[in-house]
């Protein structure tokens, strides 16, 4: 009722911040990260594929997690280019998340390592030998090559870092000094991080999902990564906001309205990720040459086939129906399932999207995939403990707060 | 106009309420409402949070009415994509035209999306517009509230509220009472428009006329489609209707033979299309003279020249001229006896290539071979051999019927001399010919050769077929057709 002049009054206390609950986060989440790490590695040697299995399952967690992290920097750097006031409540939530990535860049050492050291467990362009002999490979490593990979690896981790910095830094400033020329700051910066965020995504994605399969490319593939992090990073959203009021936390400024807005944006991603998906698929179906077929004929065949209905109808088709009304985007208890779903999805899309190359014939699920899950996720909330501090998980001075408290959607 | 000339006071419409601020009109709203009254309404410089709630005005139906929309869309592409492209039946109304595109079936859906997509997007739109126009009561040319002196300050600095005198339960004086409560600025009458309303009588002729003028396109369009016009016609969409390109079976003055349409290069082989040389051939490869062009030359320079050296009398030659010597080349190899005195004729022609004895292995033998087989010796075999394989086929029988001179019989095919045959030699007949039976390497498939071979090898065994070649149950079958 916008005439009663909604009073929301937000007090610097303990019910925005973490308190007490922060350091069982990260004991908990640190605990099981190098519990489940040690337990992967630990298989990982033993199956005596050289780590292999290893390091598919790493990678697929590792993207996952990665992706939400980068969905969360993209999401700041748009609501600042675009003045957004509805998401002031929730930008503190996000802006953690965003700061993720520096943690993240040291979880992709043992990655960088490998390829450094000359390894082909995951990526086949760094194999000499093959290079030697494929026309295809030889032509493309002037790009695919180990230093190259690193140099590129480092500046993505450099651009991401600095933004997410950059963010941050300026908007815990606020909450001392309620500048509100700091918010003017972001904004004039956001134009170069979005443009930046896109092509640092774009080329990571391709670099570390894509060149699995070296000899296949897709000039949608970038795009397609975007989407599919957008969905898992605004369900991650969602749910930690559900989390934290069931904490008594944020109890008063997160209203339904925010999981609306969250919600409508759950629908747009999921309808944007399948209409980036069908139009990556329906050219390479219709082009039907080999070279550009191949990728997808292991996905359709044996396994892999139901994998990827389940794609088409757990992350398109269902939620697109689900989340389409308004009373289910109004519903916390209902989306918070939703969101849990989604995450479970987009789980399967990195896991689609890497898996396949390591094992072409048959489903490789299994415990080396749970123990990289609970390791790189244990790891990913205890980062977020870690980096919550006791800093407030909203930006309550920021100079759009008020009207993210008081709108309410049409 | 005289009538509308002499004036009568104008007929109240409602009341019009005007504002200081939102928040009077949000109280002054709710006020009405409780008071039951639905035919109100508020206009506002800005949205209003609250206000459909405060007039108790019902959730919109529009949402709905565009997911009906989508739906039908989305359906009706997926229909008519199905219909166009993946119905056939022939010489009905309701049959499409299955047309293959990229080798893909005909109801592939892939492909269908796209065009699903968009009508699903397309309709919904015109569902929000149109449904929203049509929800609005739109388009009104005029409204009575355009005439009140203040009310141009809605879309600036005040707040109006409307209540209809038509709502039922609108009572004039009492509700007027009611909301001087909330302290408004003013409350006036709409009044209805005390103008004339009667069109102004020249409108009728440039009605008249504008009809008249609209006839003009159907009769340039009937008048069209009745004369011939020496200019082509107008294509204003060109699409890719002319283009550098020669279409199939067109001519083309750059290659030598006239055609637009390239024949195969020599010696090249289409992916996926590749079978063993014995496949093609029916000779085995690497045995002595096993080219297919040495087994042209083989088989056409006897056919002319030697007609003695072949097996089966030639043309316009006394058969027993050619009897003698016709037994030997069938019987040298795959027989294997081979007659002790080769005569001098089978001495000089060069060897018989070495053919297949056996079916080749990437061929299915089976029933359905054989049927095709049948059915295919029925269509290009038949008309000369007859169905039964005697030489006494429709066309043979005819040809005698008129005397024609250079007519041989075709080969009775349950001749020993065929029957000995090895299944290579009787596919290299179909498919380079024998004498006036031309080469059917064109017409028929190696595939479907093959099948012919199987059936004309079936048919041949029919004749001195015994009991026991016969399966037990056809056999009581044929027994109990016996007694």
């Amino acid at each position: 009722m916008g005439h009663h002049q909604k009073q929301i009054k937000v007090s610097n206390d303990e019910t925005i911040r973490l308190g007490d609950i922060r350091s069982v986060l990260m004991v908990g989440g640190y605990g099981a990260g190098l519990a489940g790490m040690l337990v992967a590695l630990v298989m990982g040697i033993m199956a005596g594929d050289r780590l292999r299995h290893f390091f598919f399952a790493y990678l697929t967690n590792y993207l996952f997690f990665l992706s939400i992290a980068l969905g969360a920097l993209g999401f700041i750097a748009l609501q600042h280019l675009t003045r957004a006031g509805w998401s002031a409540s929730v930008r503190r939530i996000t802006e953690i998340i965003a700061m993720t990535l520096a943690p993240m860049a040291l979880l992709f050492l043992p990655i960088l390592f490998s390829v450094l050291s000359g390894s082909h467990s995951l990526y086949e362009w760094n194999n000499s030998e093959l290079v030697a002999t494929n026309h295809v490979l030889a032509g493309k490593a002037p790009y695919l090559n180990s230093t190259f990979f690193a140099i590129r690896a480092v500046l993505y981790f450099a651009v991401w870092i600095a933004a997410a910095r950059f963010f941050f830094a300026k908007s815990t400033a606020q909450d001392e000094s309620g500048d509100p020329s700091l918010t003017l700051r972001m904004e004039s910066k956001s134009p170069l991080v979005v443009a930046a965020f896109a092509l640092t995504v774009t080329f990571a994605s391709i670099d570390w999902a894509m060149s699995l399969d070296p000899m296949w490319f897709s000039t949608m593939y970038g795009v397609y990564f975007f989407a599919g992090a957008m969905v898992a990073f605004f369900s991650f959203t969602l749910i930690c906001c559900s989390v934290l009021q069931s904490w008594g936390k944020l109890t008063e400024v997160i209203t339904v309205e925010r999981y609306h807005d969250l919600s409508k944006f759950i629908w747009g991603f999921t309808l944007f990720w399948g209409y980036i998906a069908f139009s990556q698929y329906l050219l390479y179906w219709y082009g039907n040459i080999p070279e550009e077929t191949g990728w997808y004929l292991v996905r359709q065949n044996d396994a892999w086939r139901n994998v990827s209905l389940l794609l088409l109808f757990g992350m398109f088709i269902i939620p697109f129906l689900g989340t389409m009304g308004r009373a289910v985007r109004r519903n916390r208890a209902l989306m918070v399932a939703w969101a849990i779903f989604l995450l479970v999805m987009h789980w399967v899309d990195i896991f689609w999207l890497v898996m396949p190359q390591y094992s072409p014939d048959k489903l490789p699920f299994g415990p080396m995939e749970i123990a990289c899950l609970i390791g790189l996720g244990g790891f990913f909330i205890g980062n977020l403990a870690w980096i919550a501090a006791e800093r407030p998980l909203l930006a309550f001075r920021d100079p759009r707060l008020t009207e993210s408290l008081t709108l309410e959607n049409m | 106009m005289s009538k509308s000339t002499e004036k009568t006071s104008p007929k109240s419409l409602g009341l019009l309420v005007e504002f200081e601020d939102q928040h009077q009109l949000l109280k002054a709203c709710e006020a009405v409402r409780d008071a039951g009254l639905t035919k109100t309404d508020a206009h506002v410089p800005f949205p209003v949070h609250g206000i459909d709630e405060a007039l108790g005005i019902r959730k919109t139906m529009l949402p709905w009415l565009v997911l009906a929309m989508g739906l039908t869309g989305g359906i009706s592409g997926l229909a008519m994509q199905y219909y166009m492209n993946a119905t056939e039946q022939p010489g009905m109304l309701l049959s499409g035209y299955p047309y293959m595109i990229s080798g893909k079936p005909t109801f592939s859906l892939p492909a269908n999306i796209p065009v699903t997509f968009e009508l699903t997007i397309l309709l919904s739109a015109f569902g929000a517009f149109f449904g929203m126009i049509a929800l609005n009561k739109l388009p009104v040319f005029s409204n009575p509230l355009f005439r009140h002196k203040n009310f141009a300050r809605a879309t600036n600095d005040r707040f109006f509220l409307t209540v209809d005198a038509t709502d039922p339960k609108y009572k004039g004086q009492k509700h007027r009472e009611m909301l001087e409560k909330f302290s408004p600025v003013a409350i006036d009458e709409i009044e209805a428009d005390p103008s004339c309303d009667q069109i102004p009588k020249f409108m009728k002729y440039v009605v008249i006329v504008l009809l008249a003028a609209l006839t003009v396109p159907p009769m340039m369009v009937w008048n069209a489609r009745n004369t011939t016009s020496p200019h082509p016609r107008i294509h204003p969409i060109q699409d890719m209707d002319n283009q550098l390109k020669k279409k199939t079976q067109t001519t083309s003055p750059i290659f030598a033979d006239g055609r637009a349409m390239r024949p195969r290069v020599p010696g090249s082989v289409a992916r996926g299309e590749w079978q063993p040389l014995e496949f093609l051939t029916g000779v085995v490869p690497g045995g002595e003279a096993t080219s297919n062009v040495a087994l042209l030359q083989d088989e056409e320079k006897p056919a002319e020249d030697k007609p003695a050296a072949e097996d089966k009398p030639a043309e316009e030659k006394p058969a027993d001229e050619a009897k003698p010597a016709e037994e030997k080349p069938a019987d040298e190899k795959p027989a294997g006896d081979k007659p002790a005195a080769a005569d001098a004729a089978a001495e000089e022609k060069p060897p018989e290539p070495d053919w297949v004895t056996t079916f080749p292995e990437t061929l299915e033998i089976n029933a359905k071979l054989m049927e095709r087989g049948q059915q295919r010796y029925n269509i290009y075999c038949a008309v000369c051999h007859g169905v039964s394989g005697e030489g006494n086929g429709l066309v043979s029988l005819r040809a005698f019927e008129l005397q024609q001179p250079t007519w041989v019989q075709p080969t009775n095919l349950h001749d020993p001399n065929v029957t000995k045959q090895p299944v290579g030699r009787v596919f290299n007949t179909i498919t380079n010919g024998i004498r006036k039976m031309p080469s059917y390497e064109a017409q028929i498939t190696p595939e479907d050769r093959w099948a012919i071979v199987l059936y004309l090898k079936a048919l041949q065994k029919s004749r001195d077929a015994t009991i026991q070649d016969v399966p037990q149950i056809e056999a009581d079958a044929l027994k109990g057709q016996g007694n």
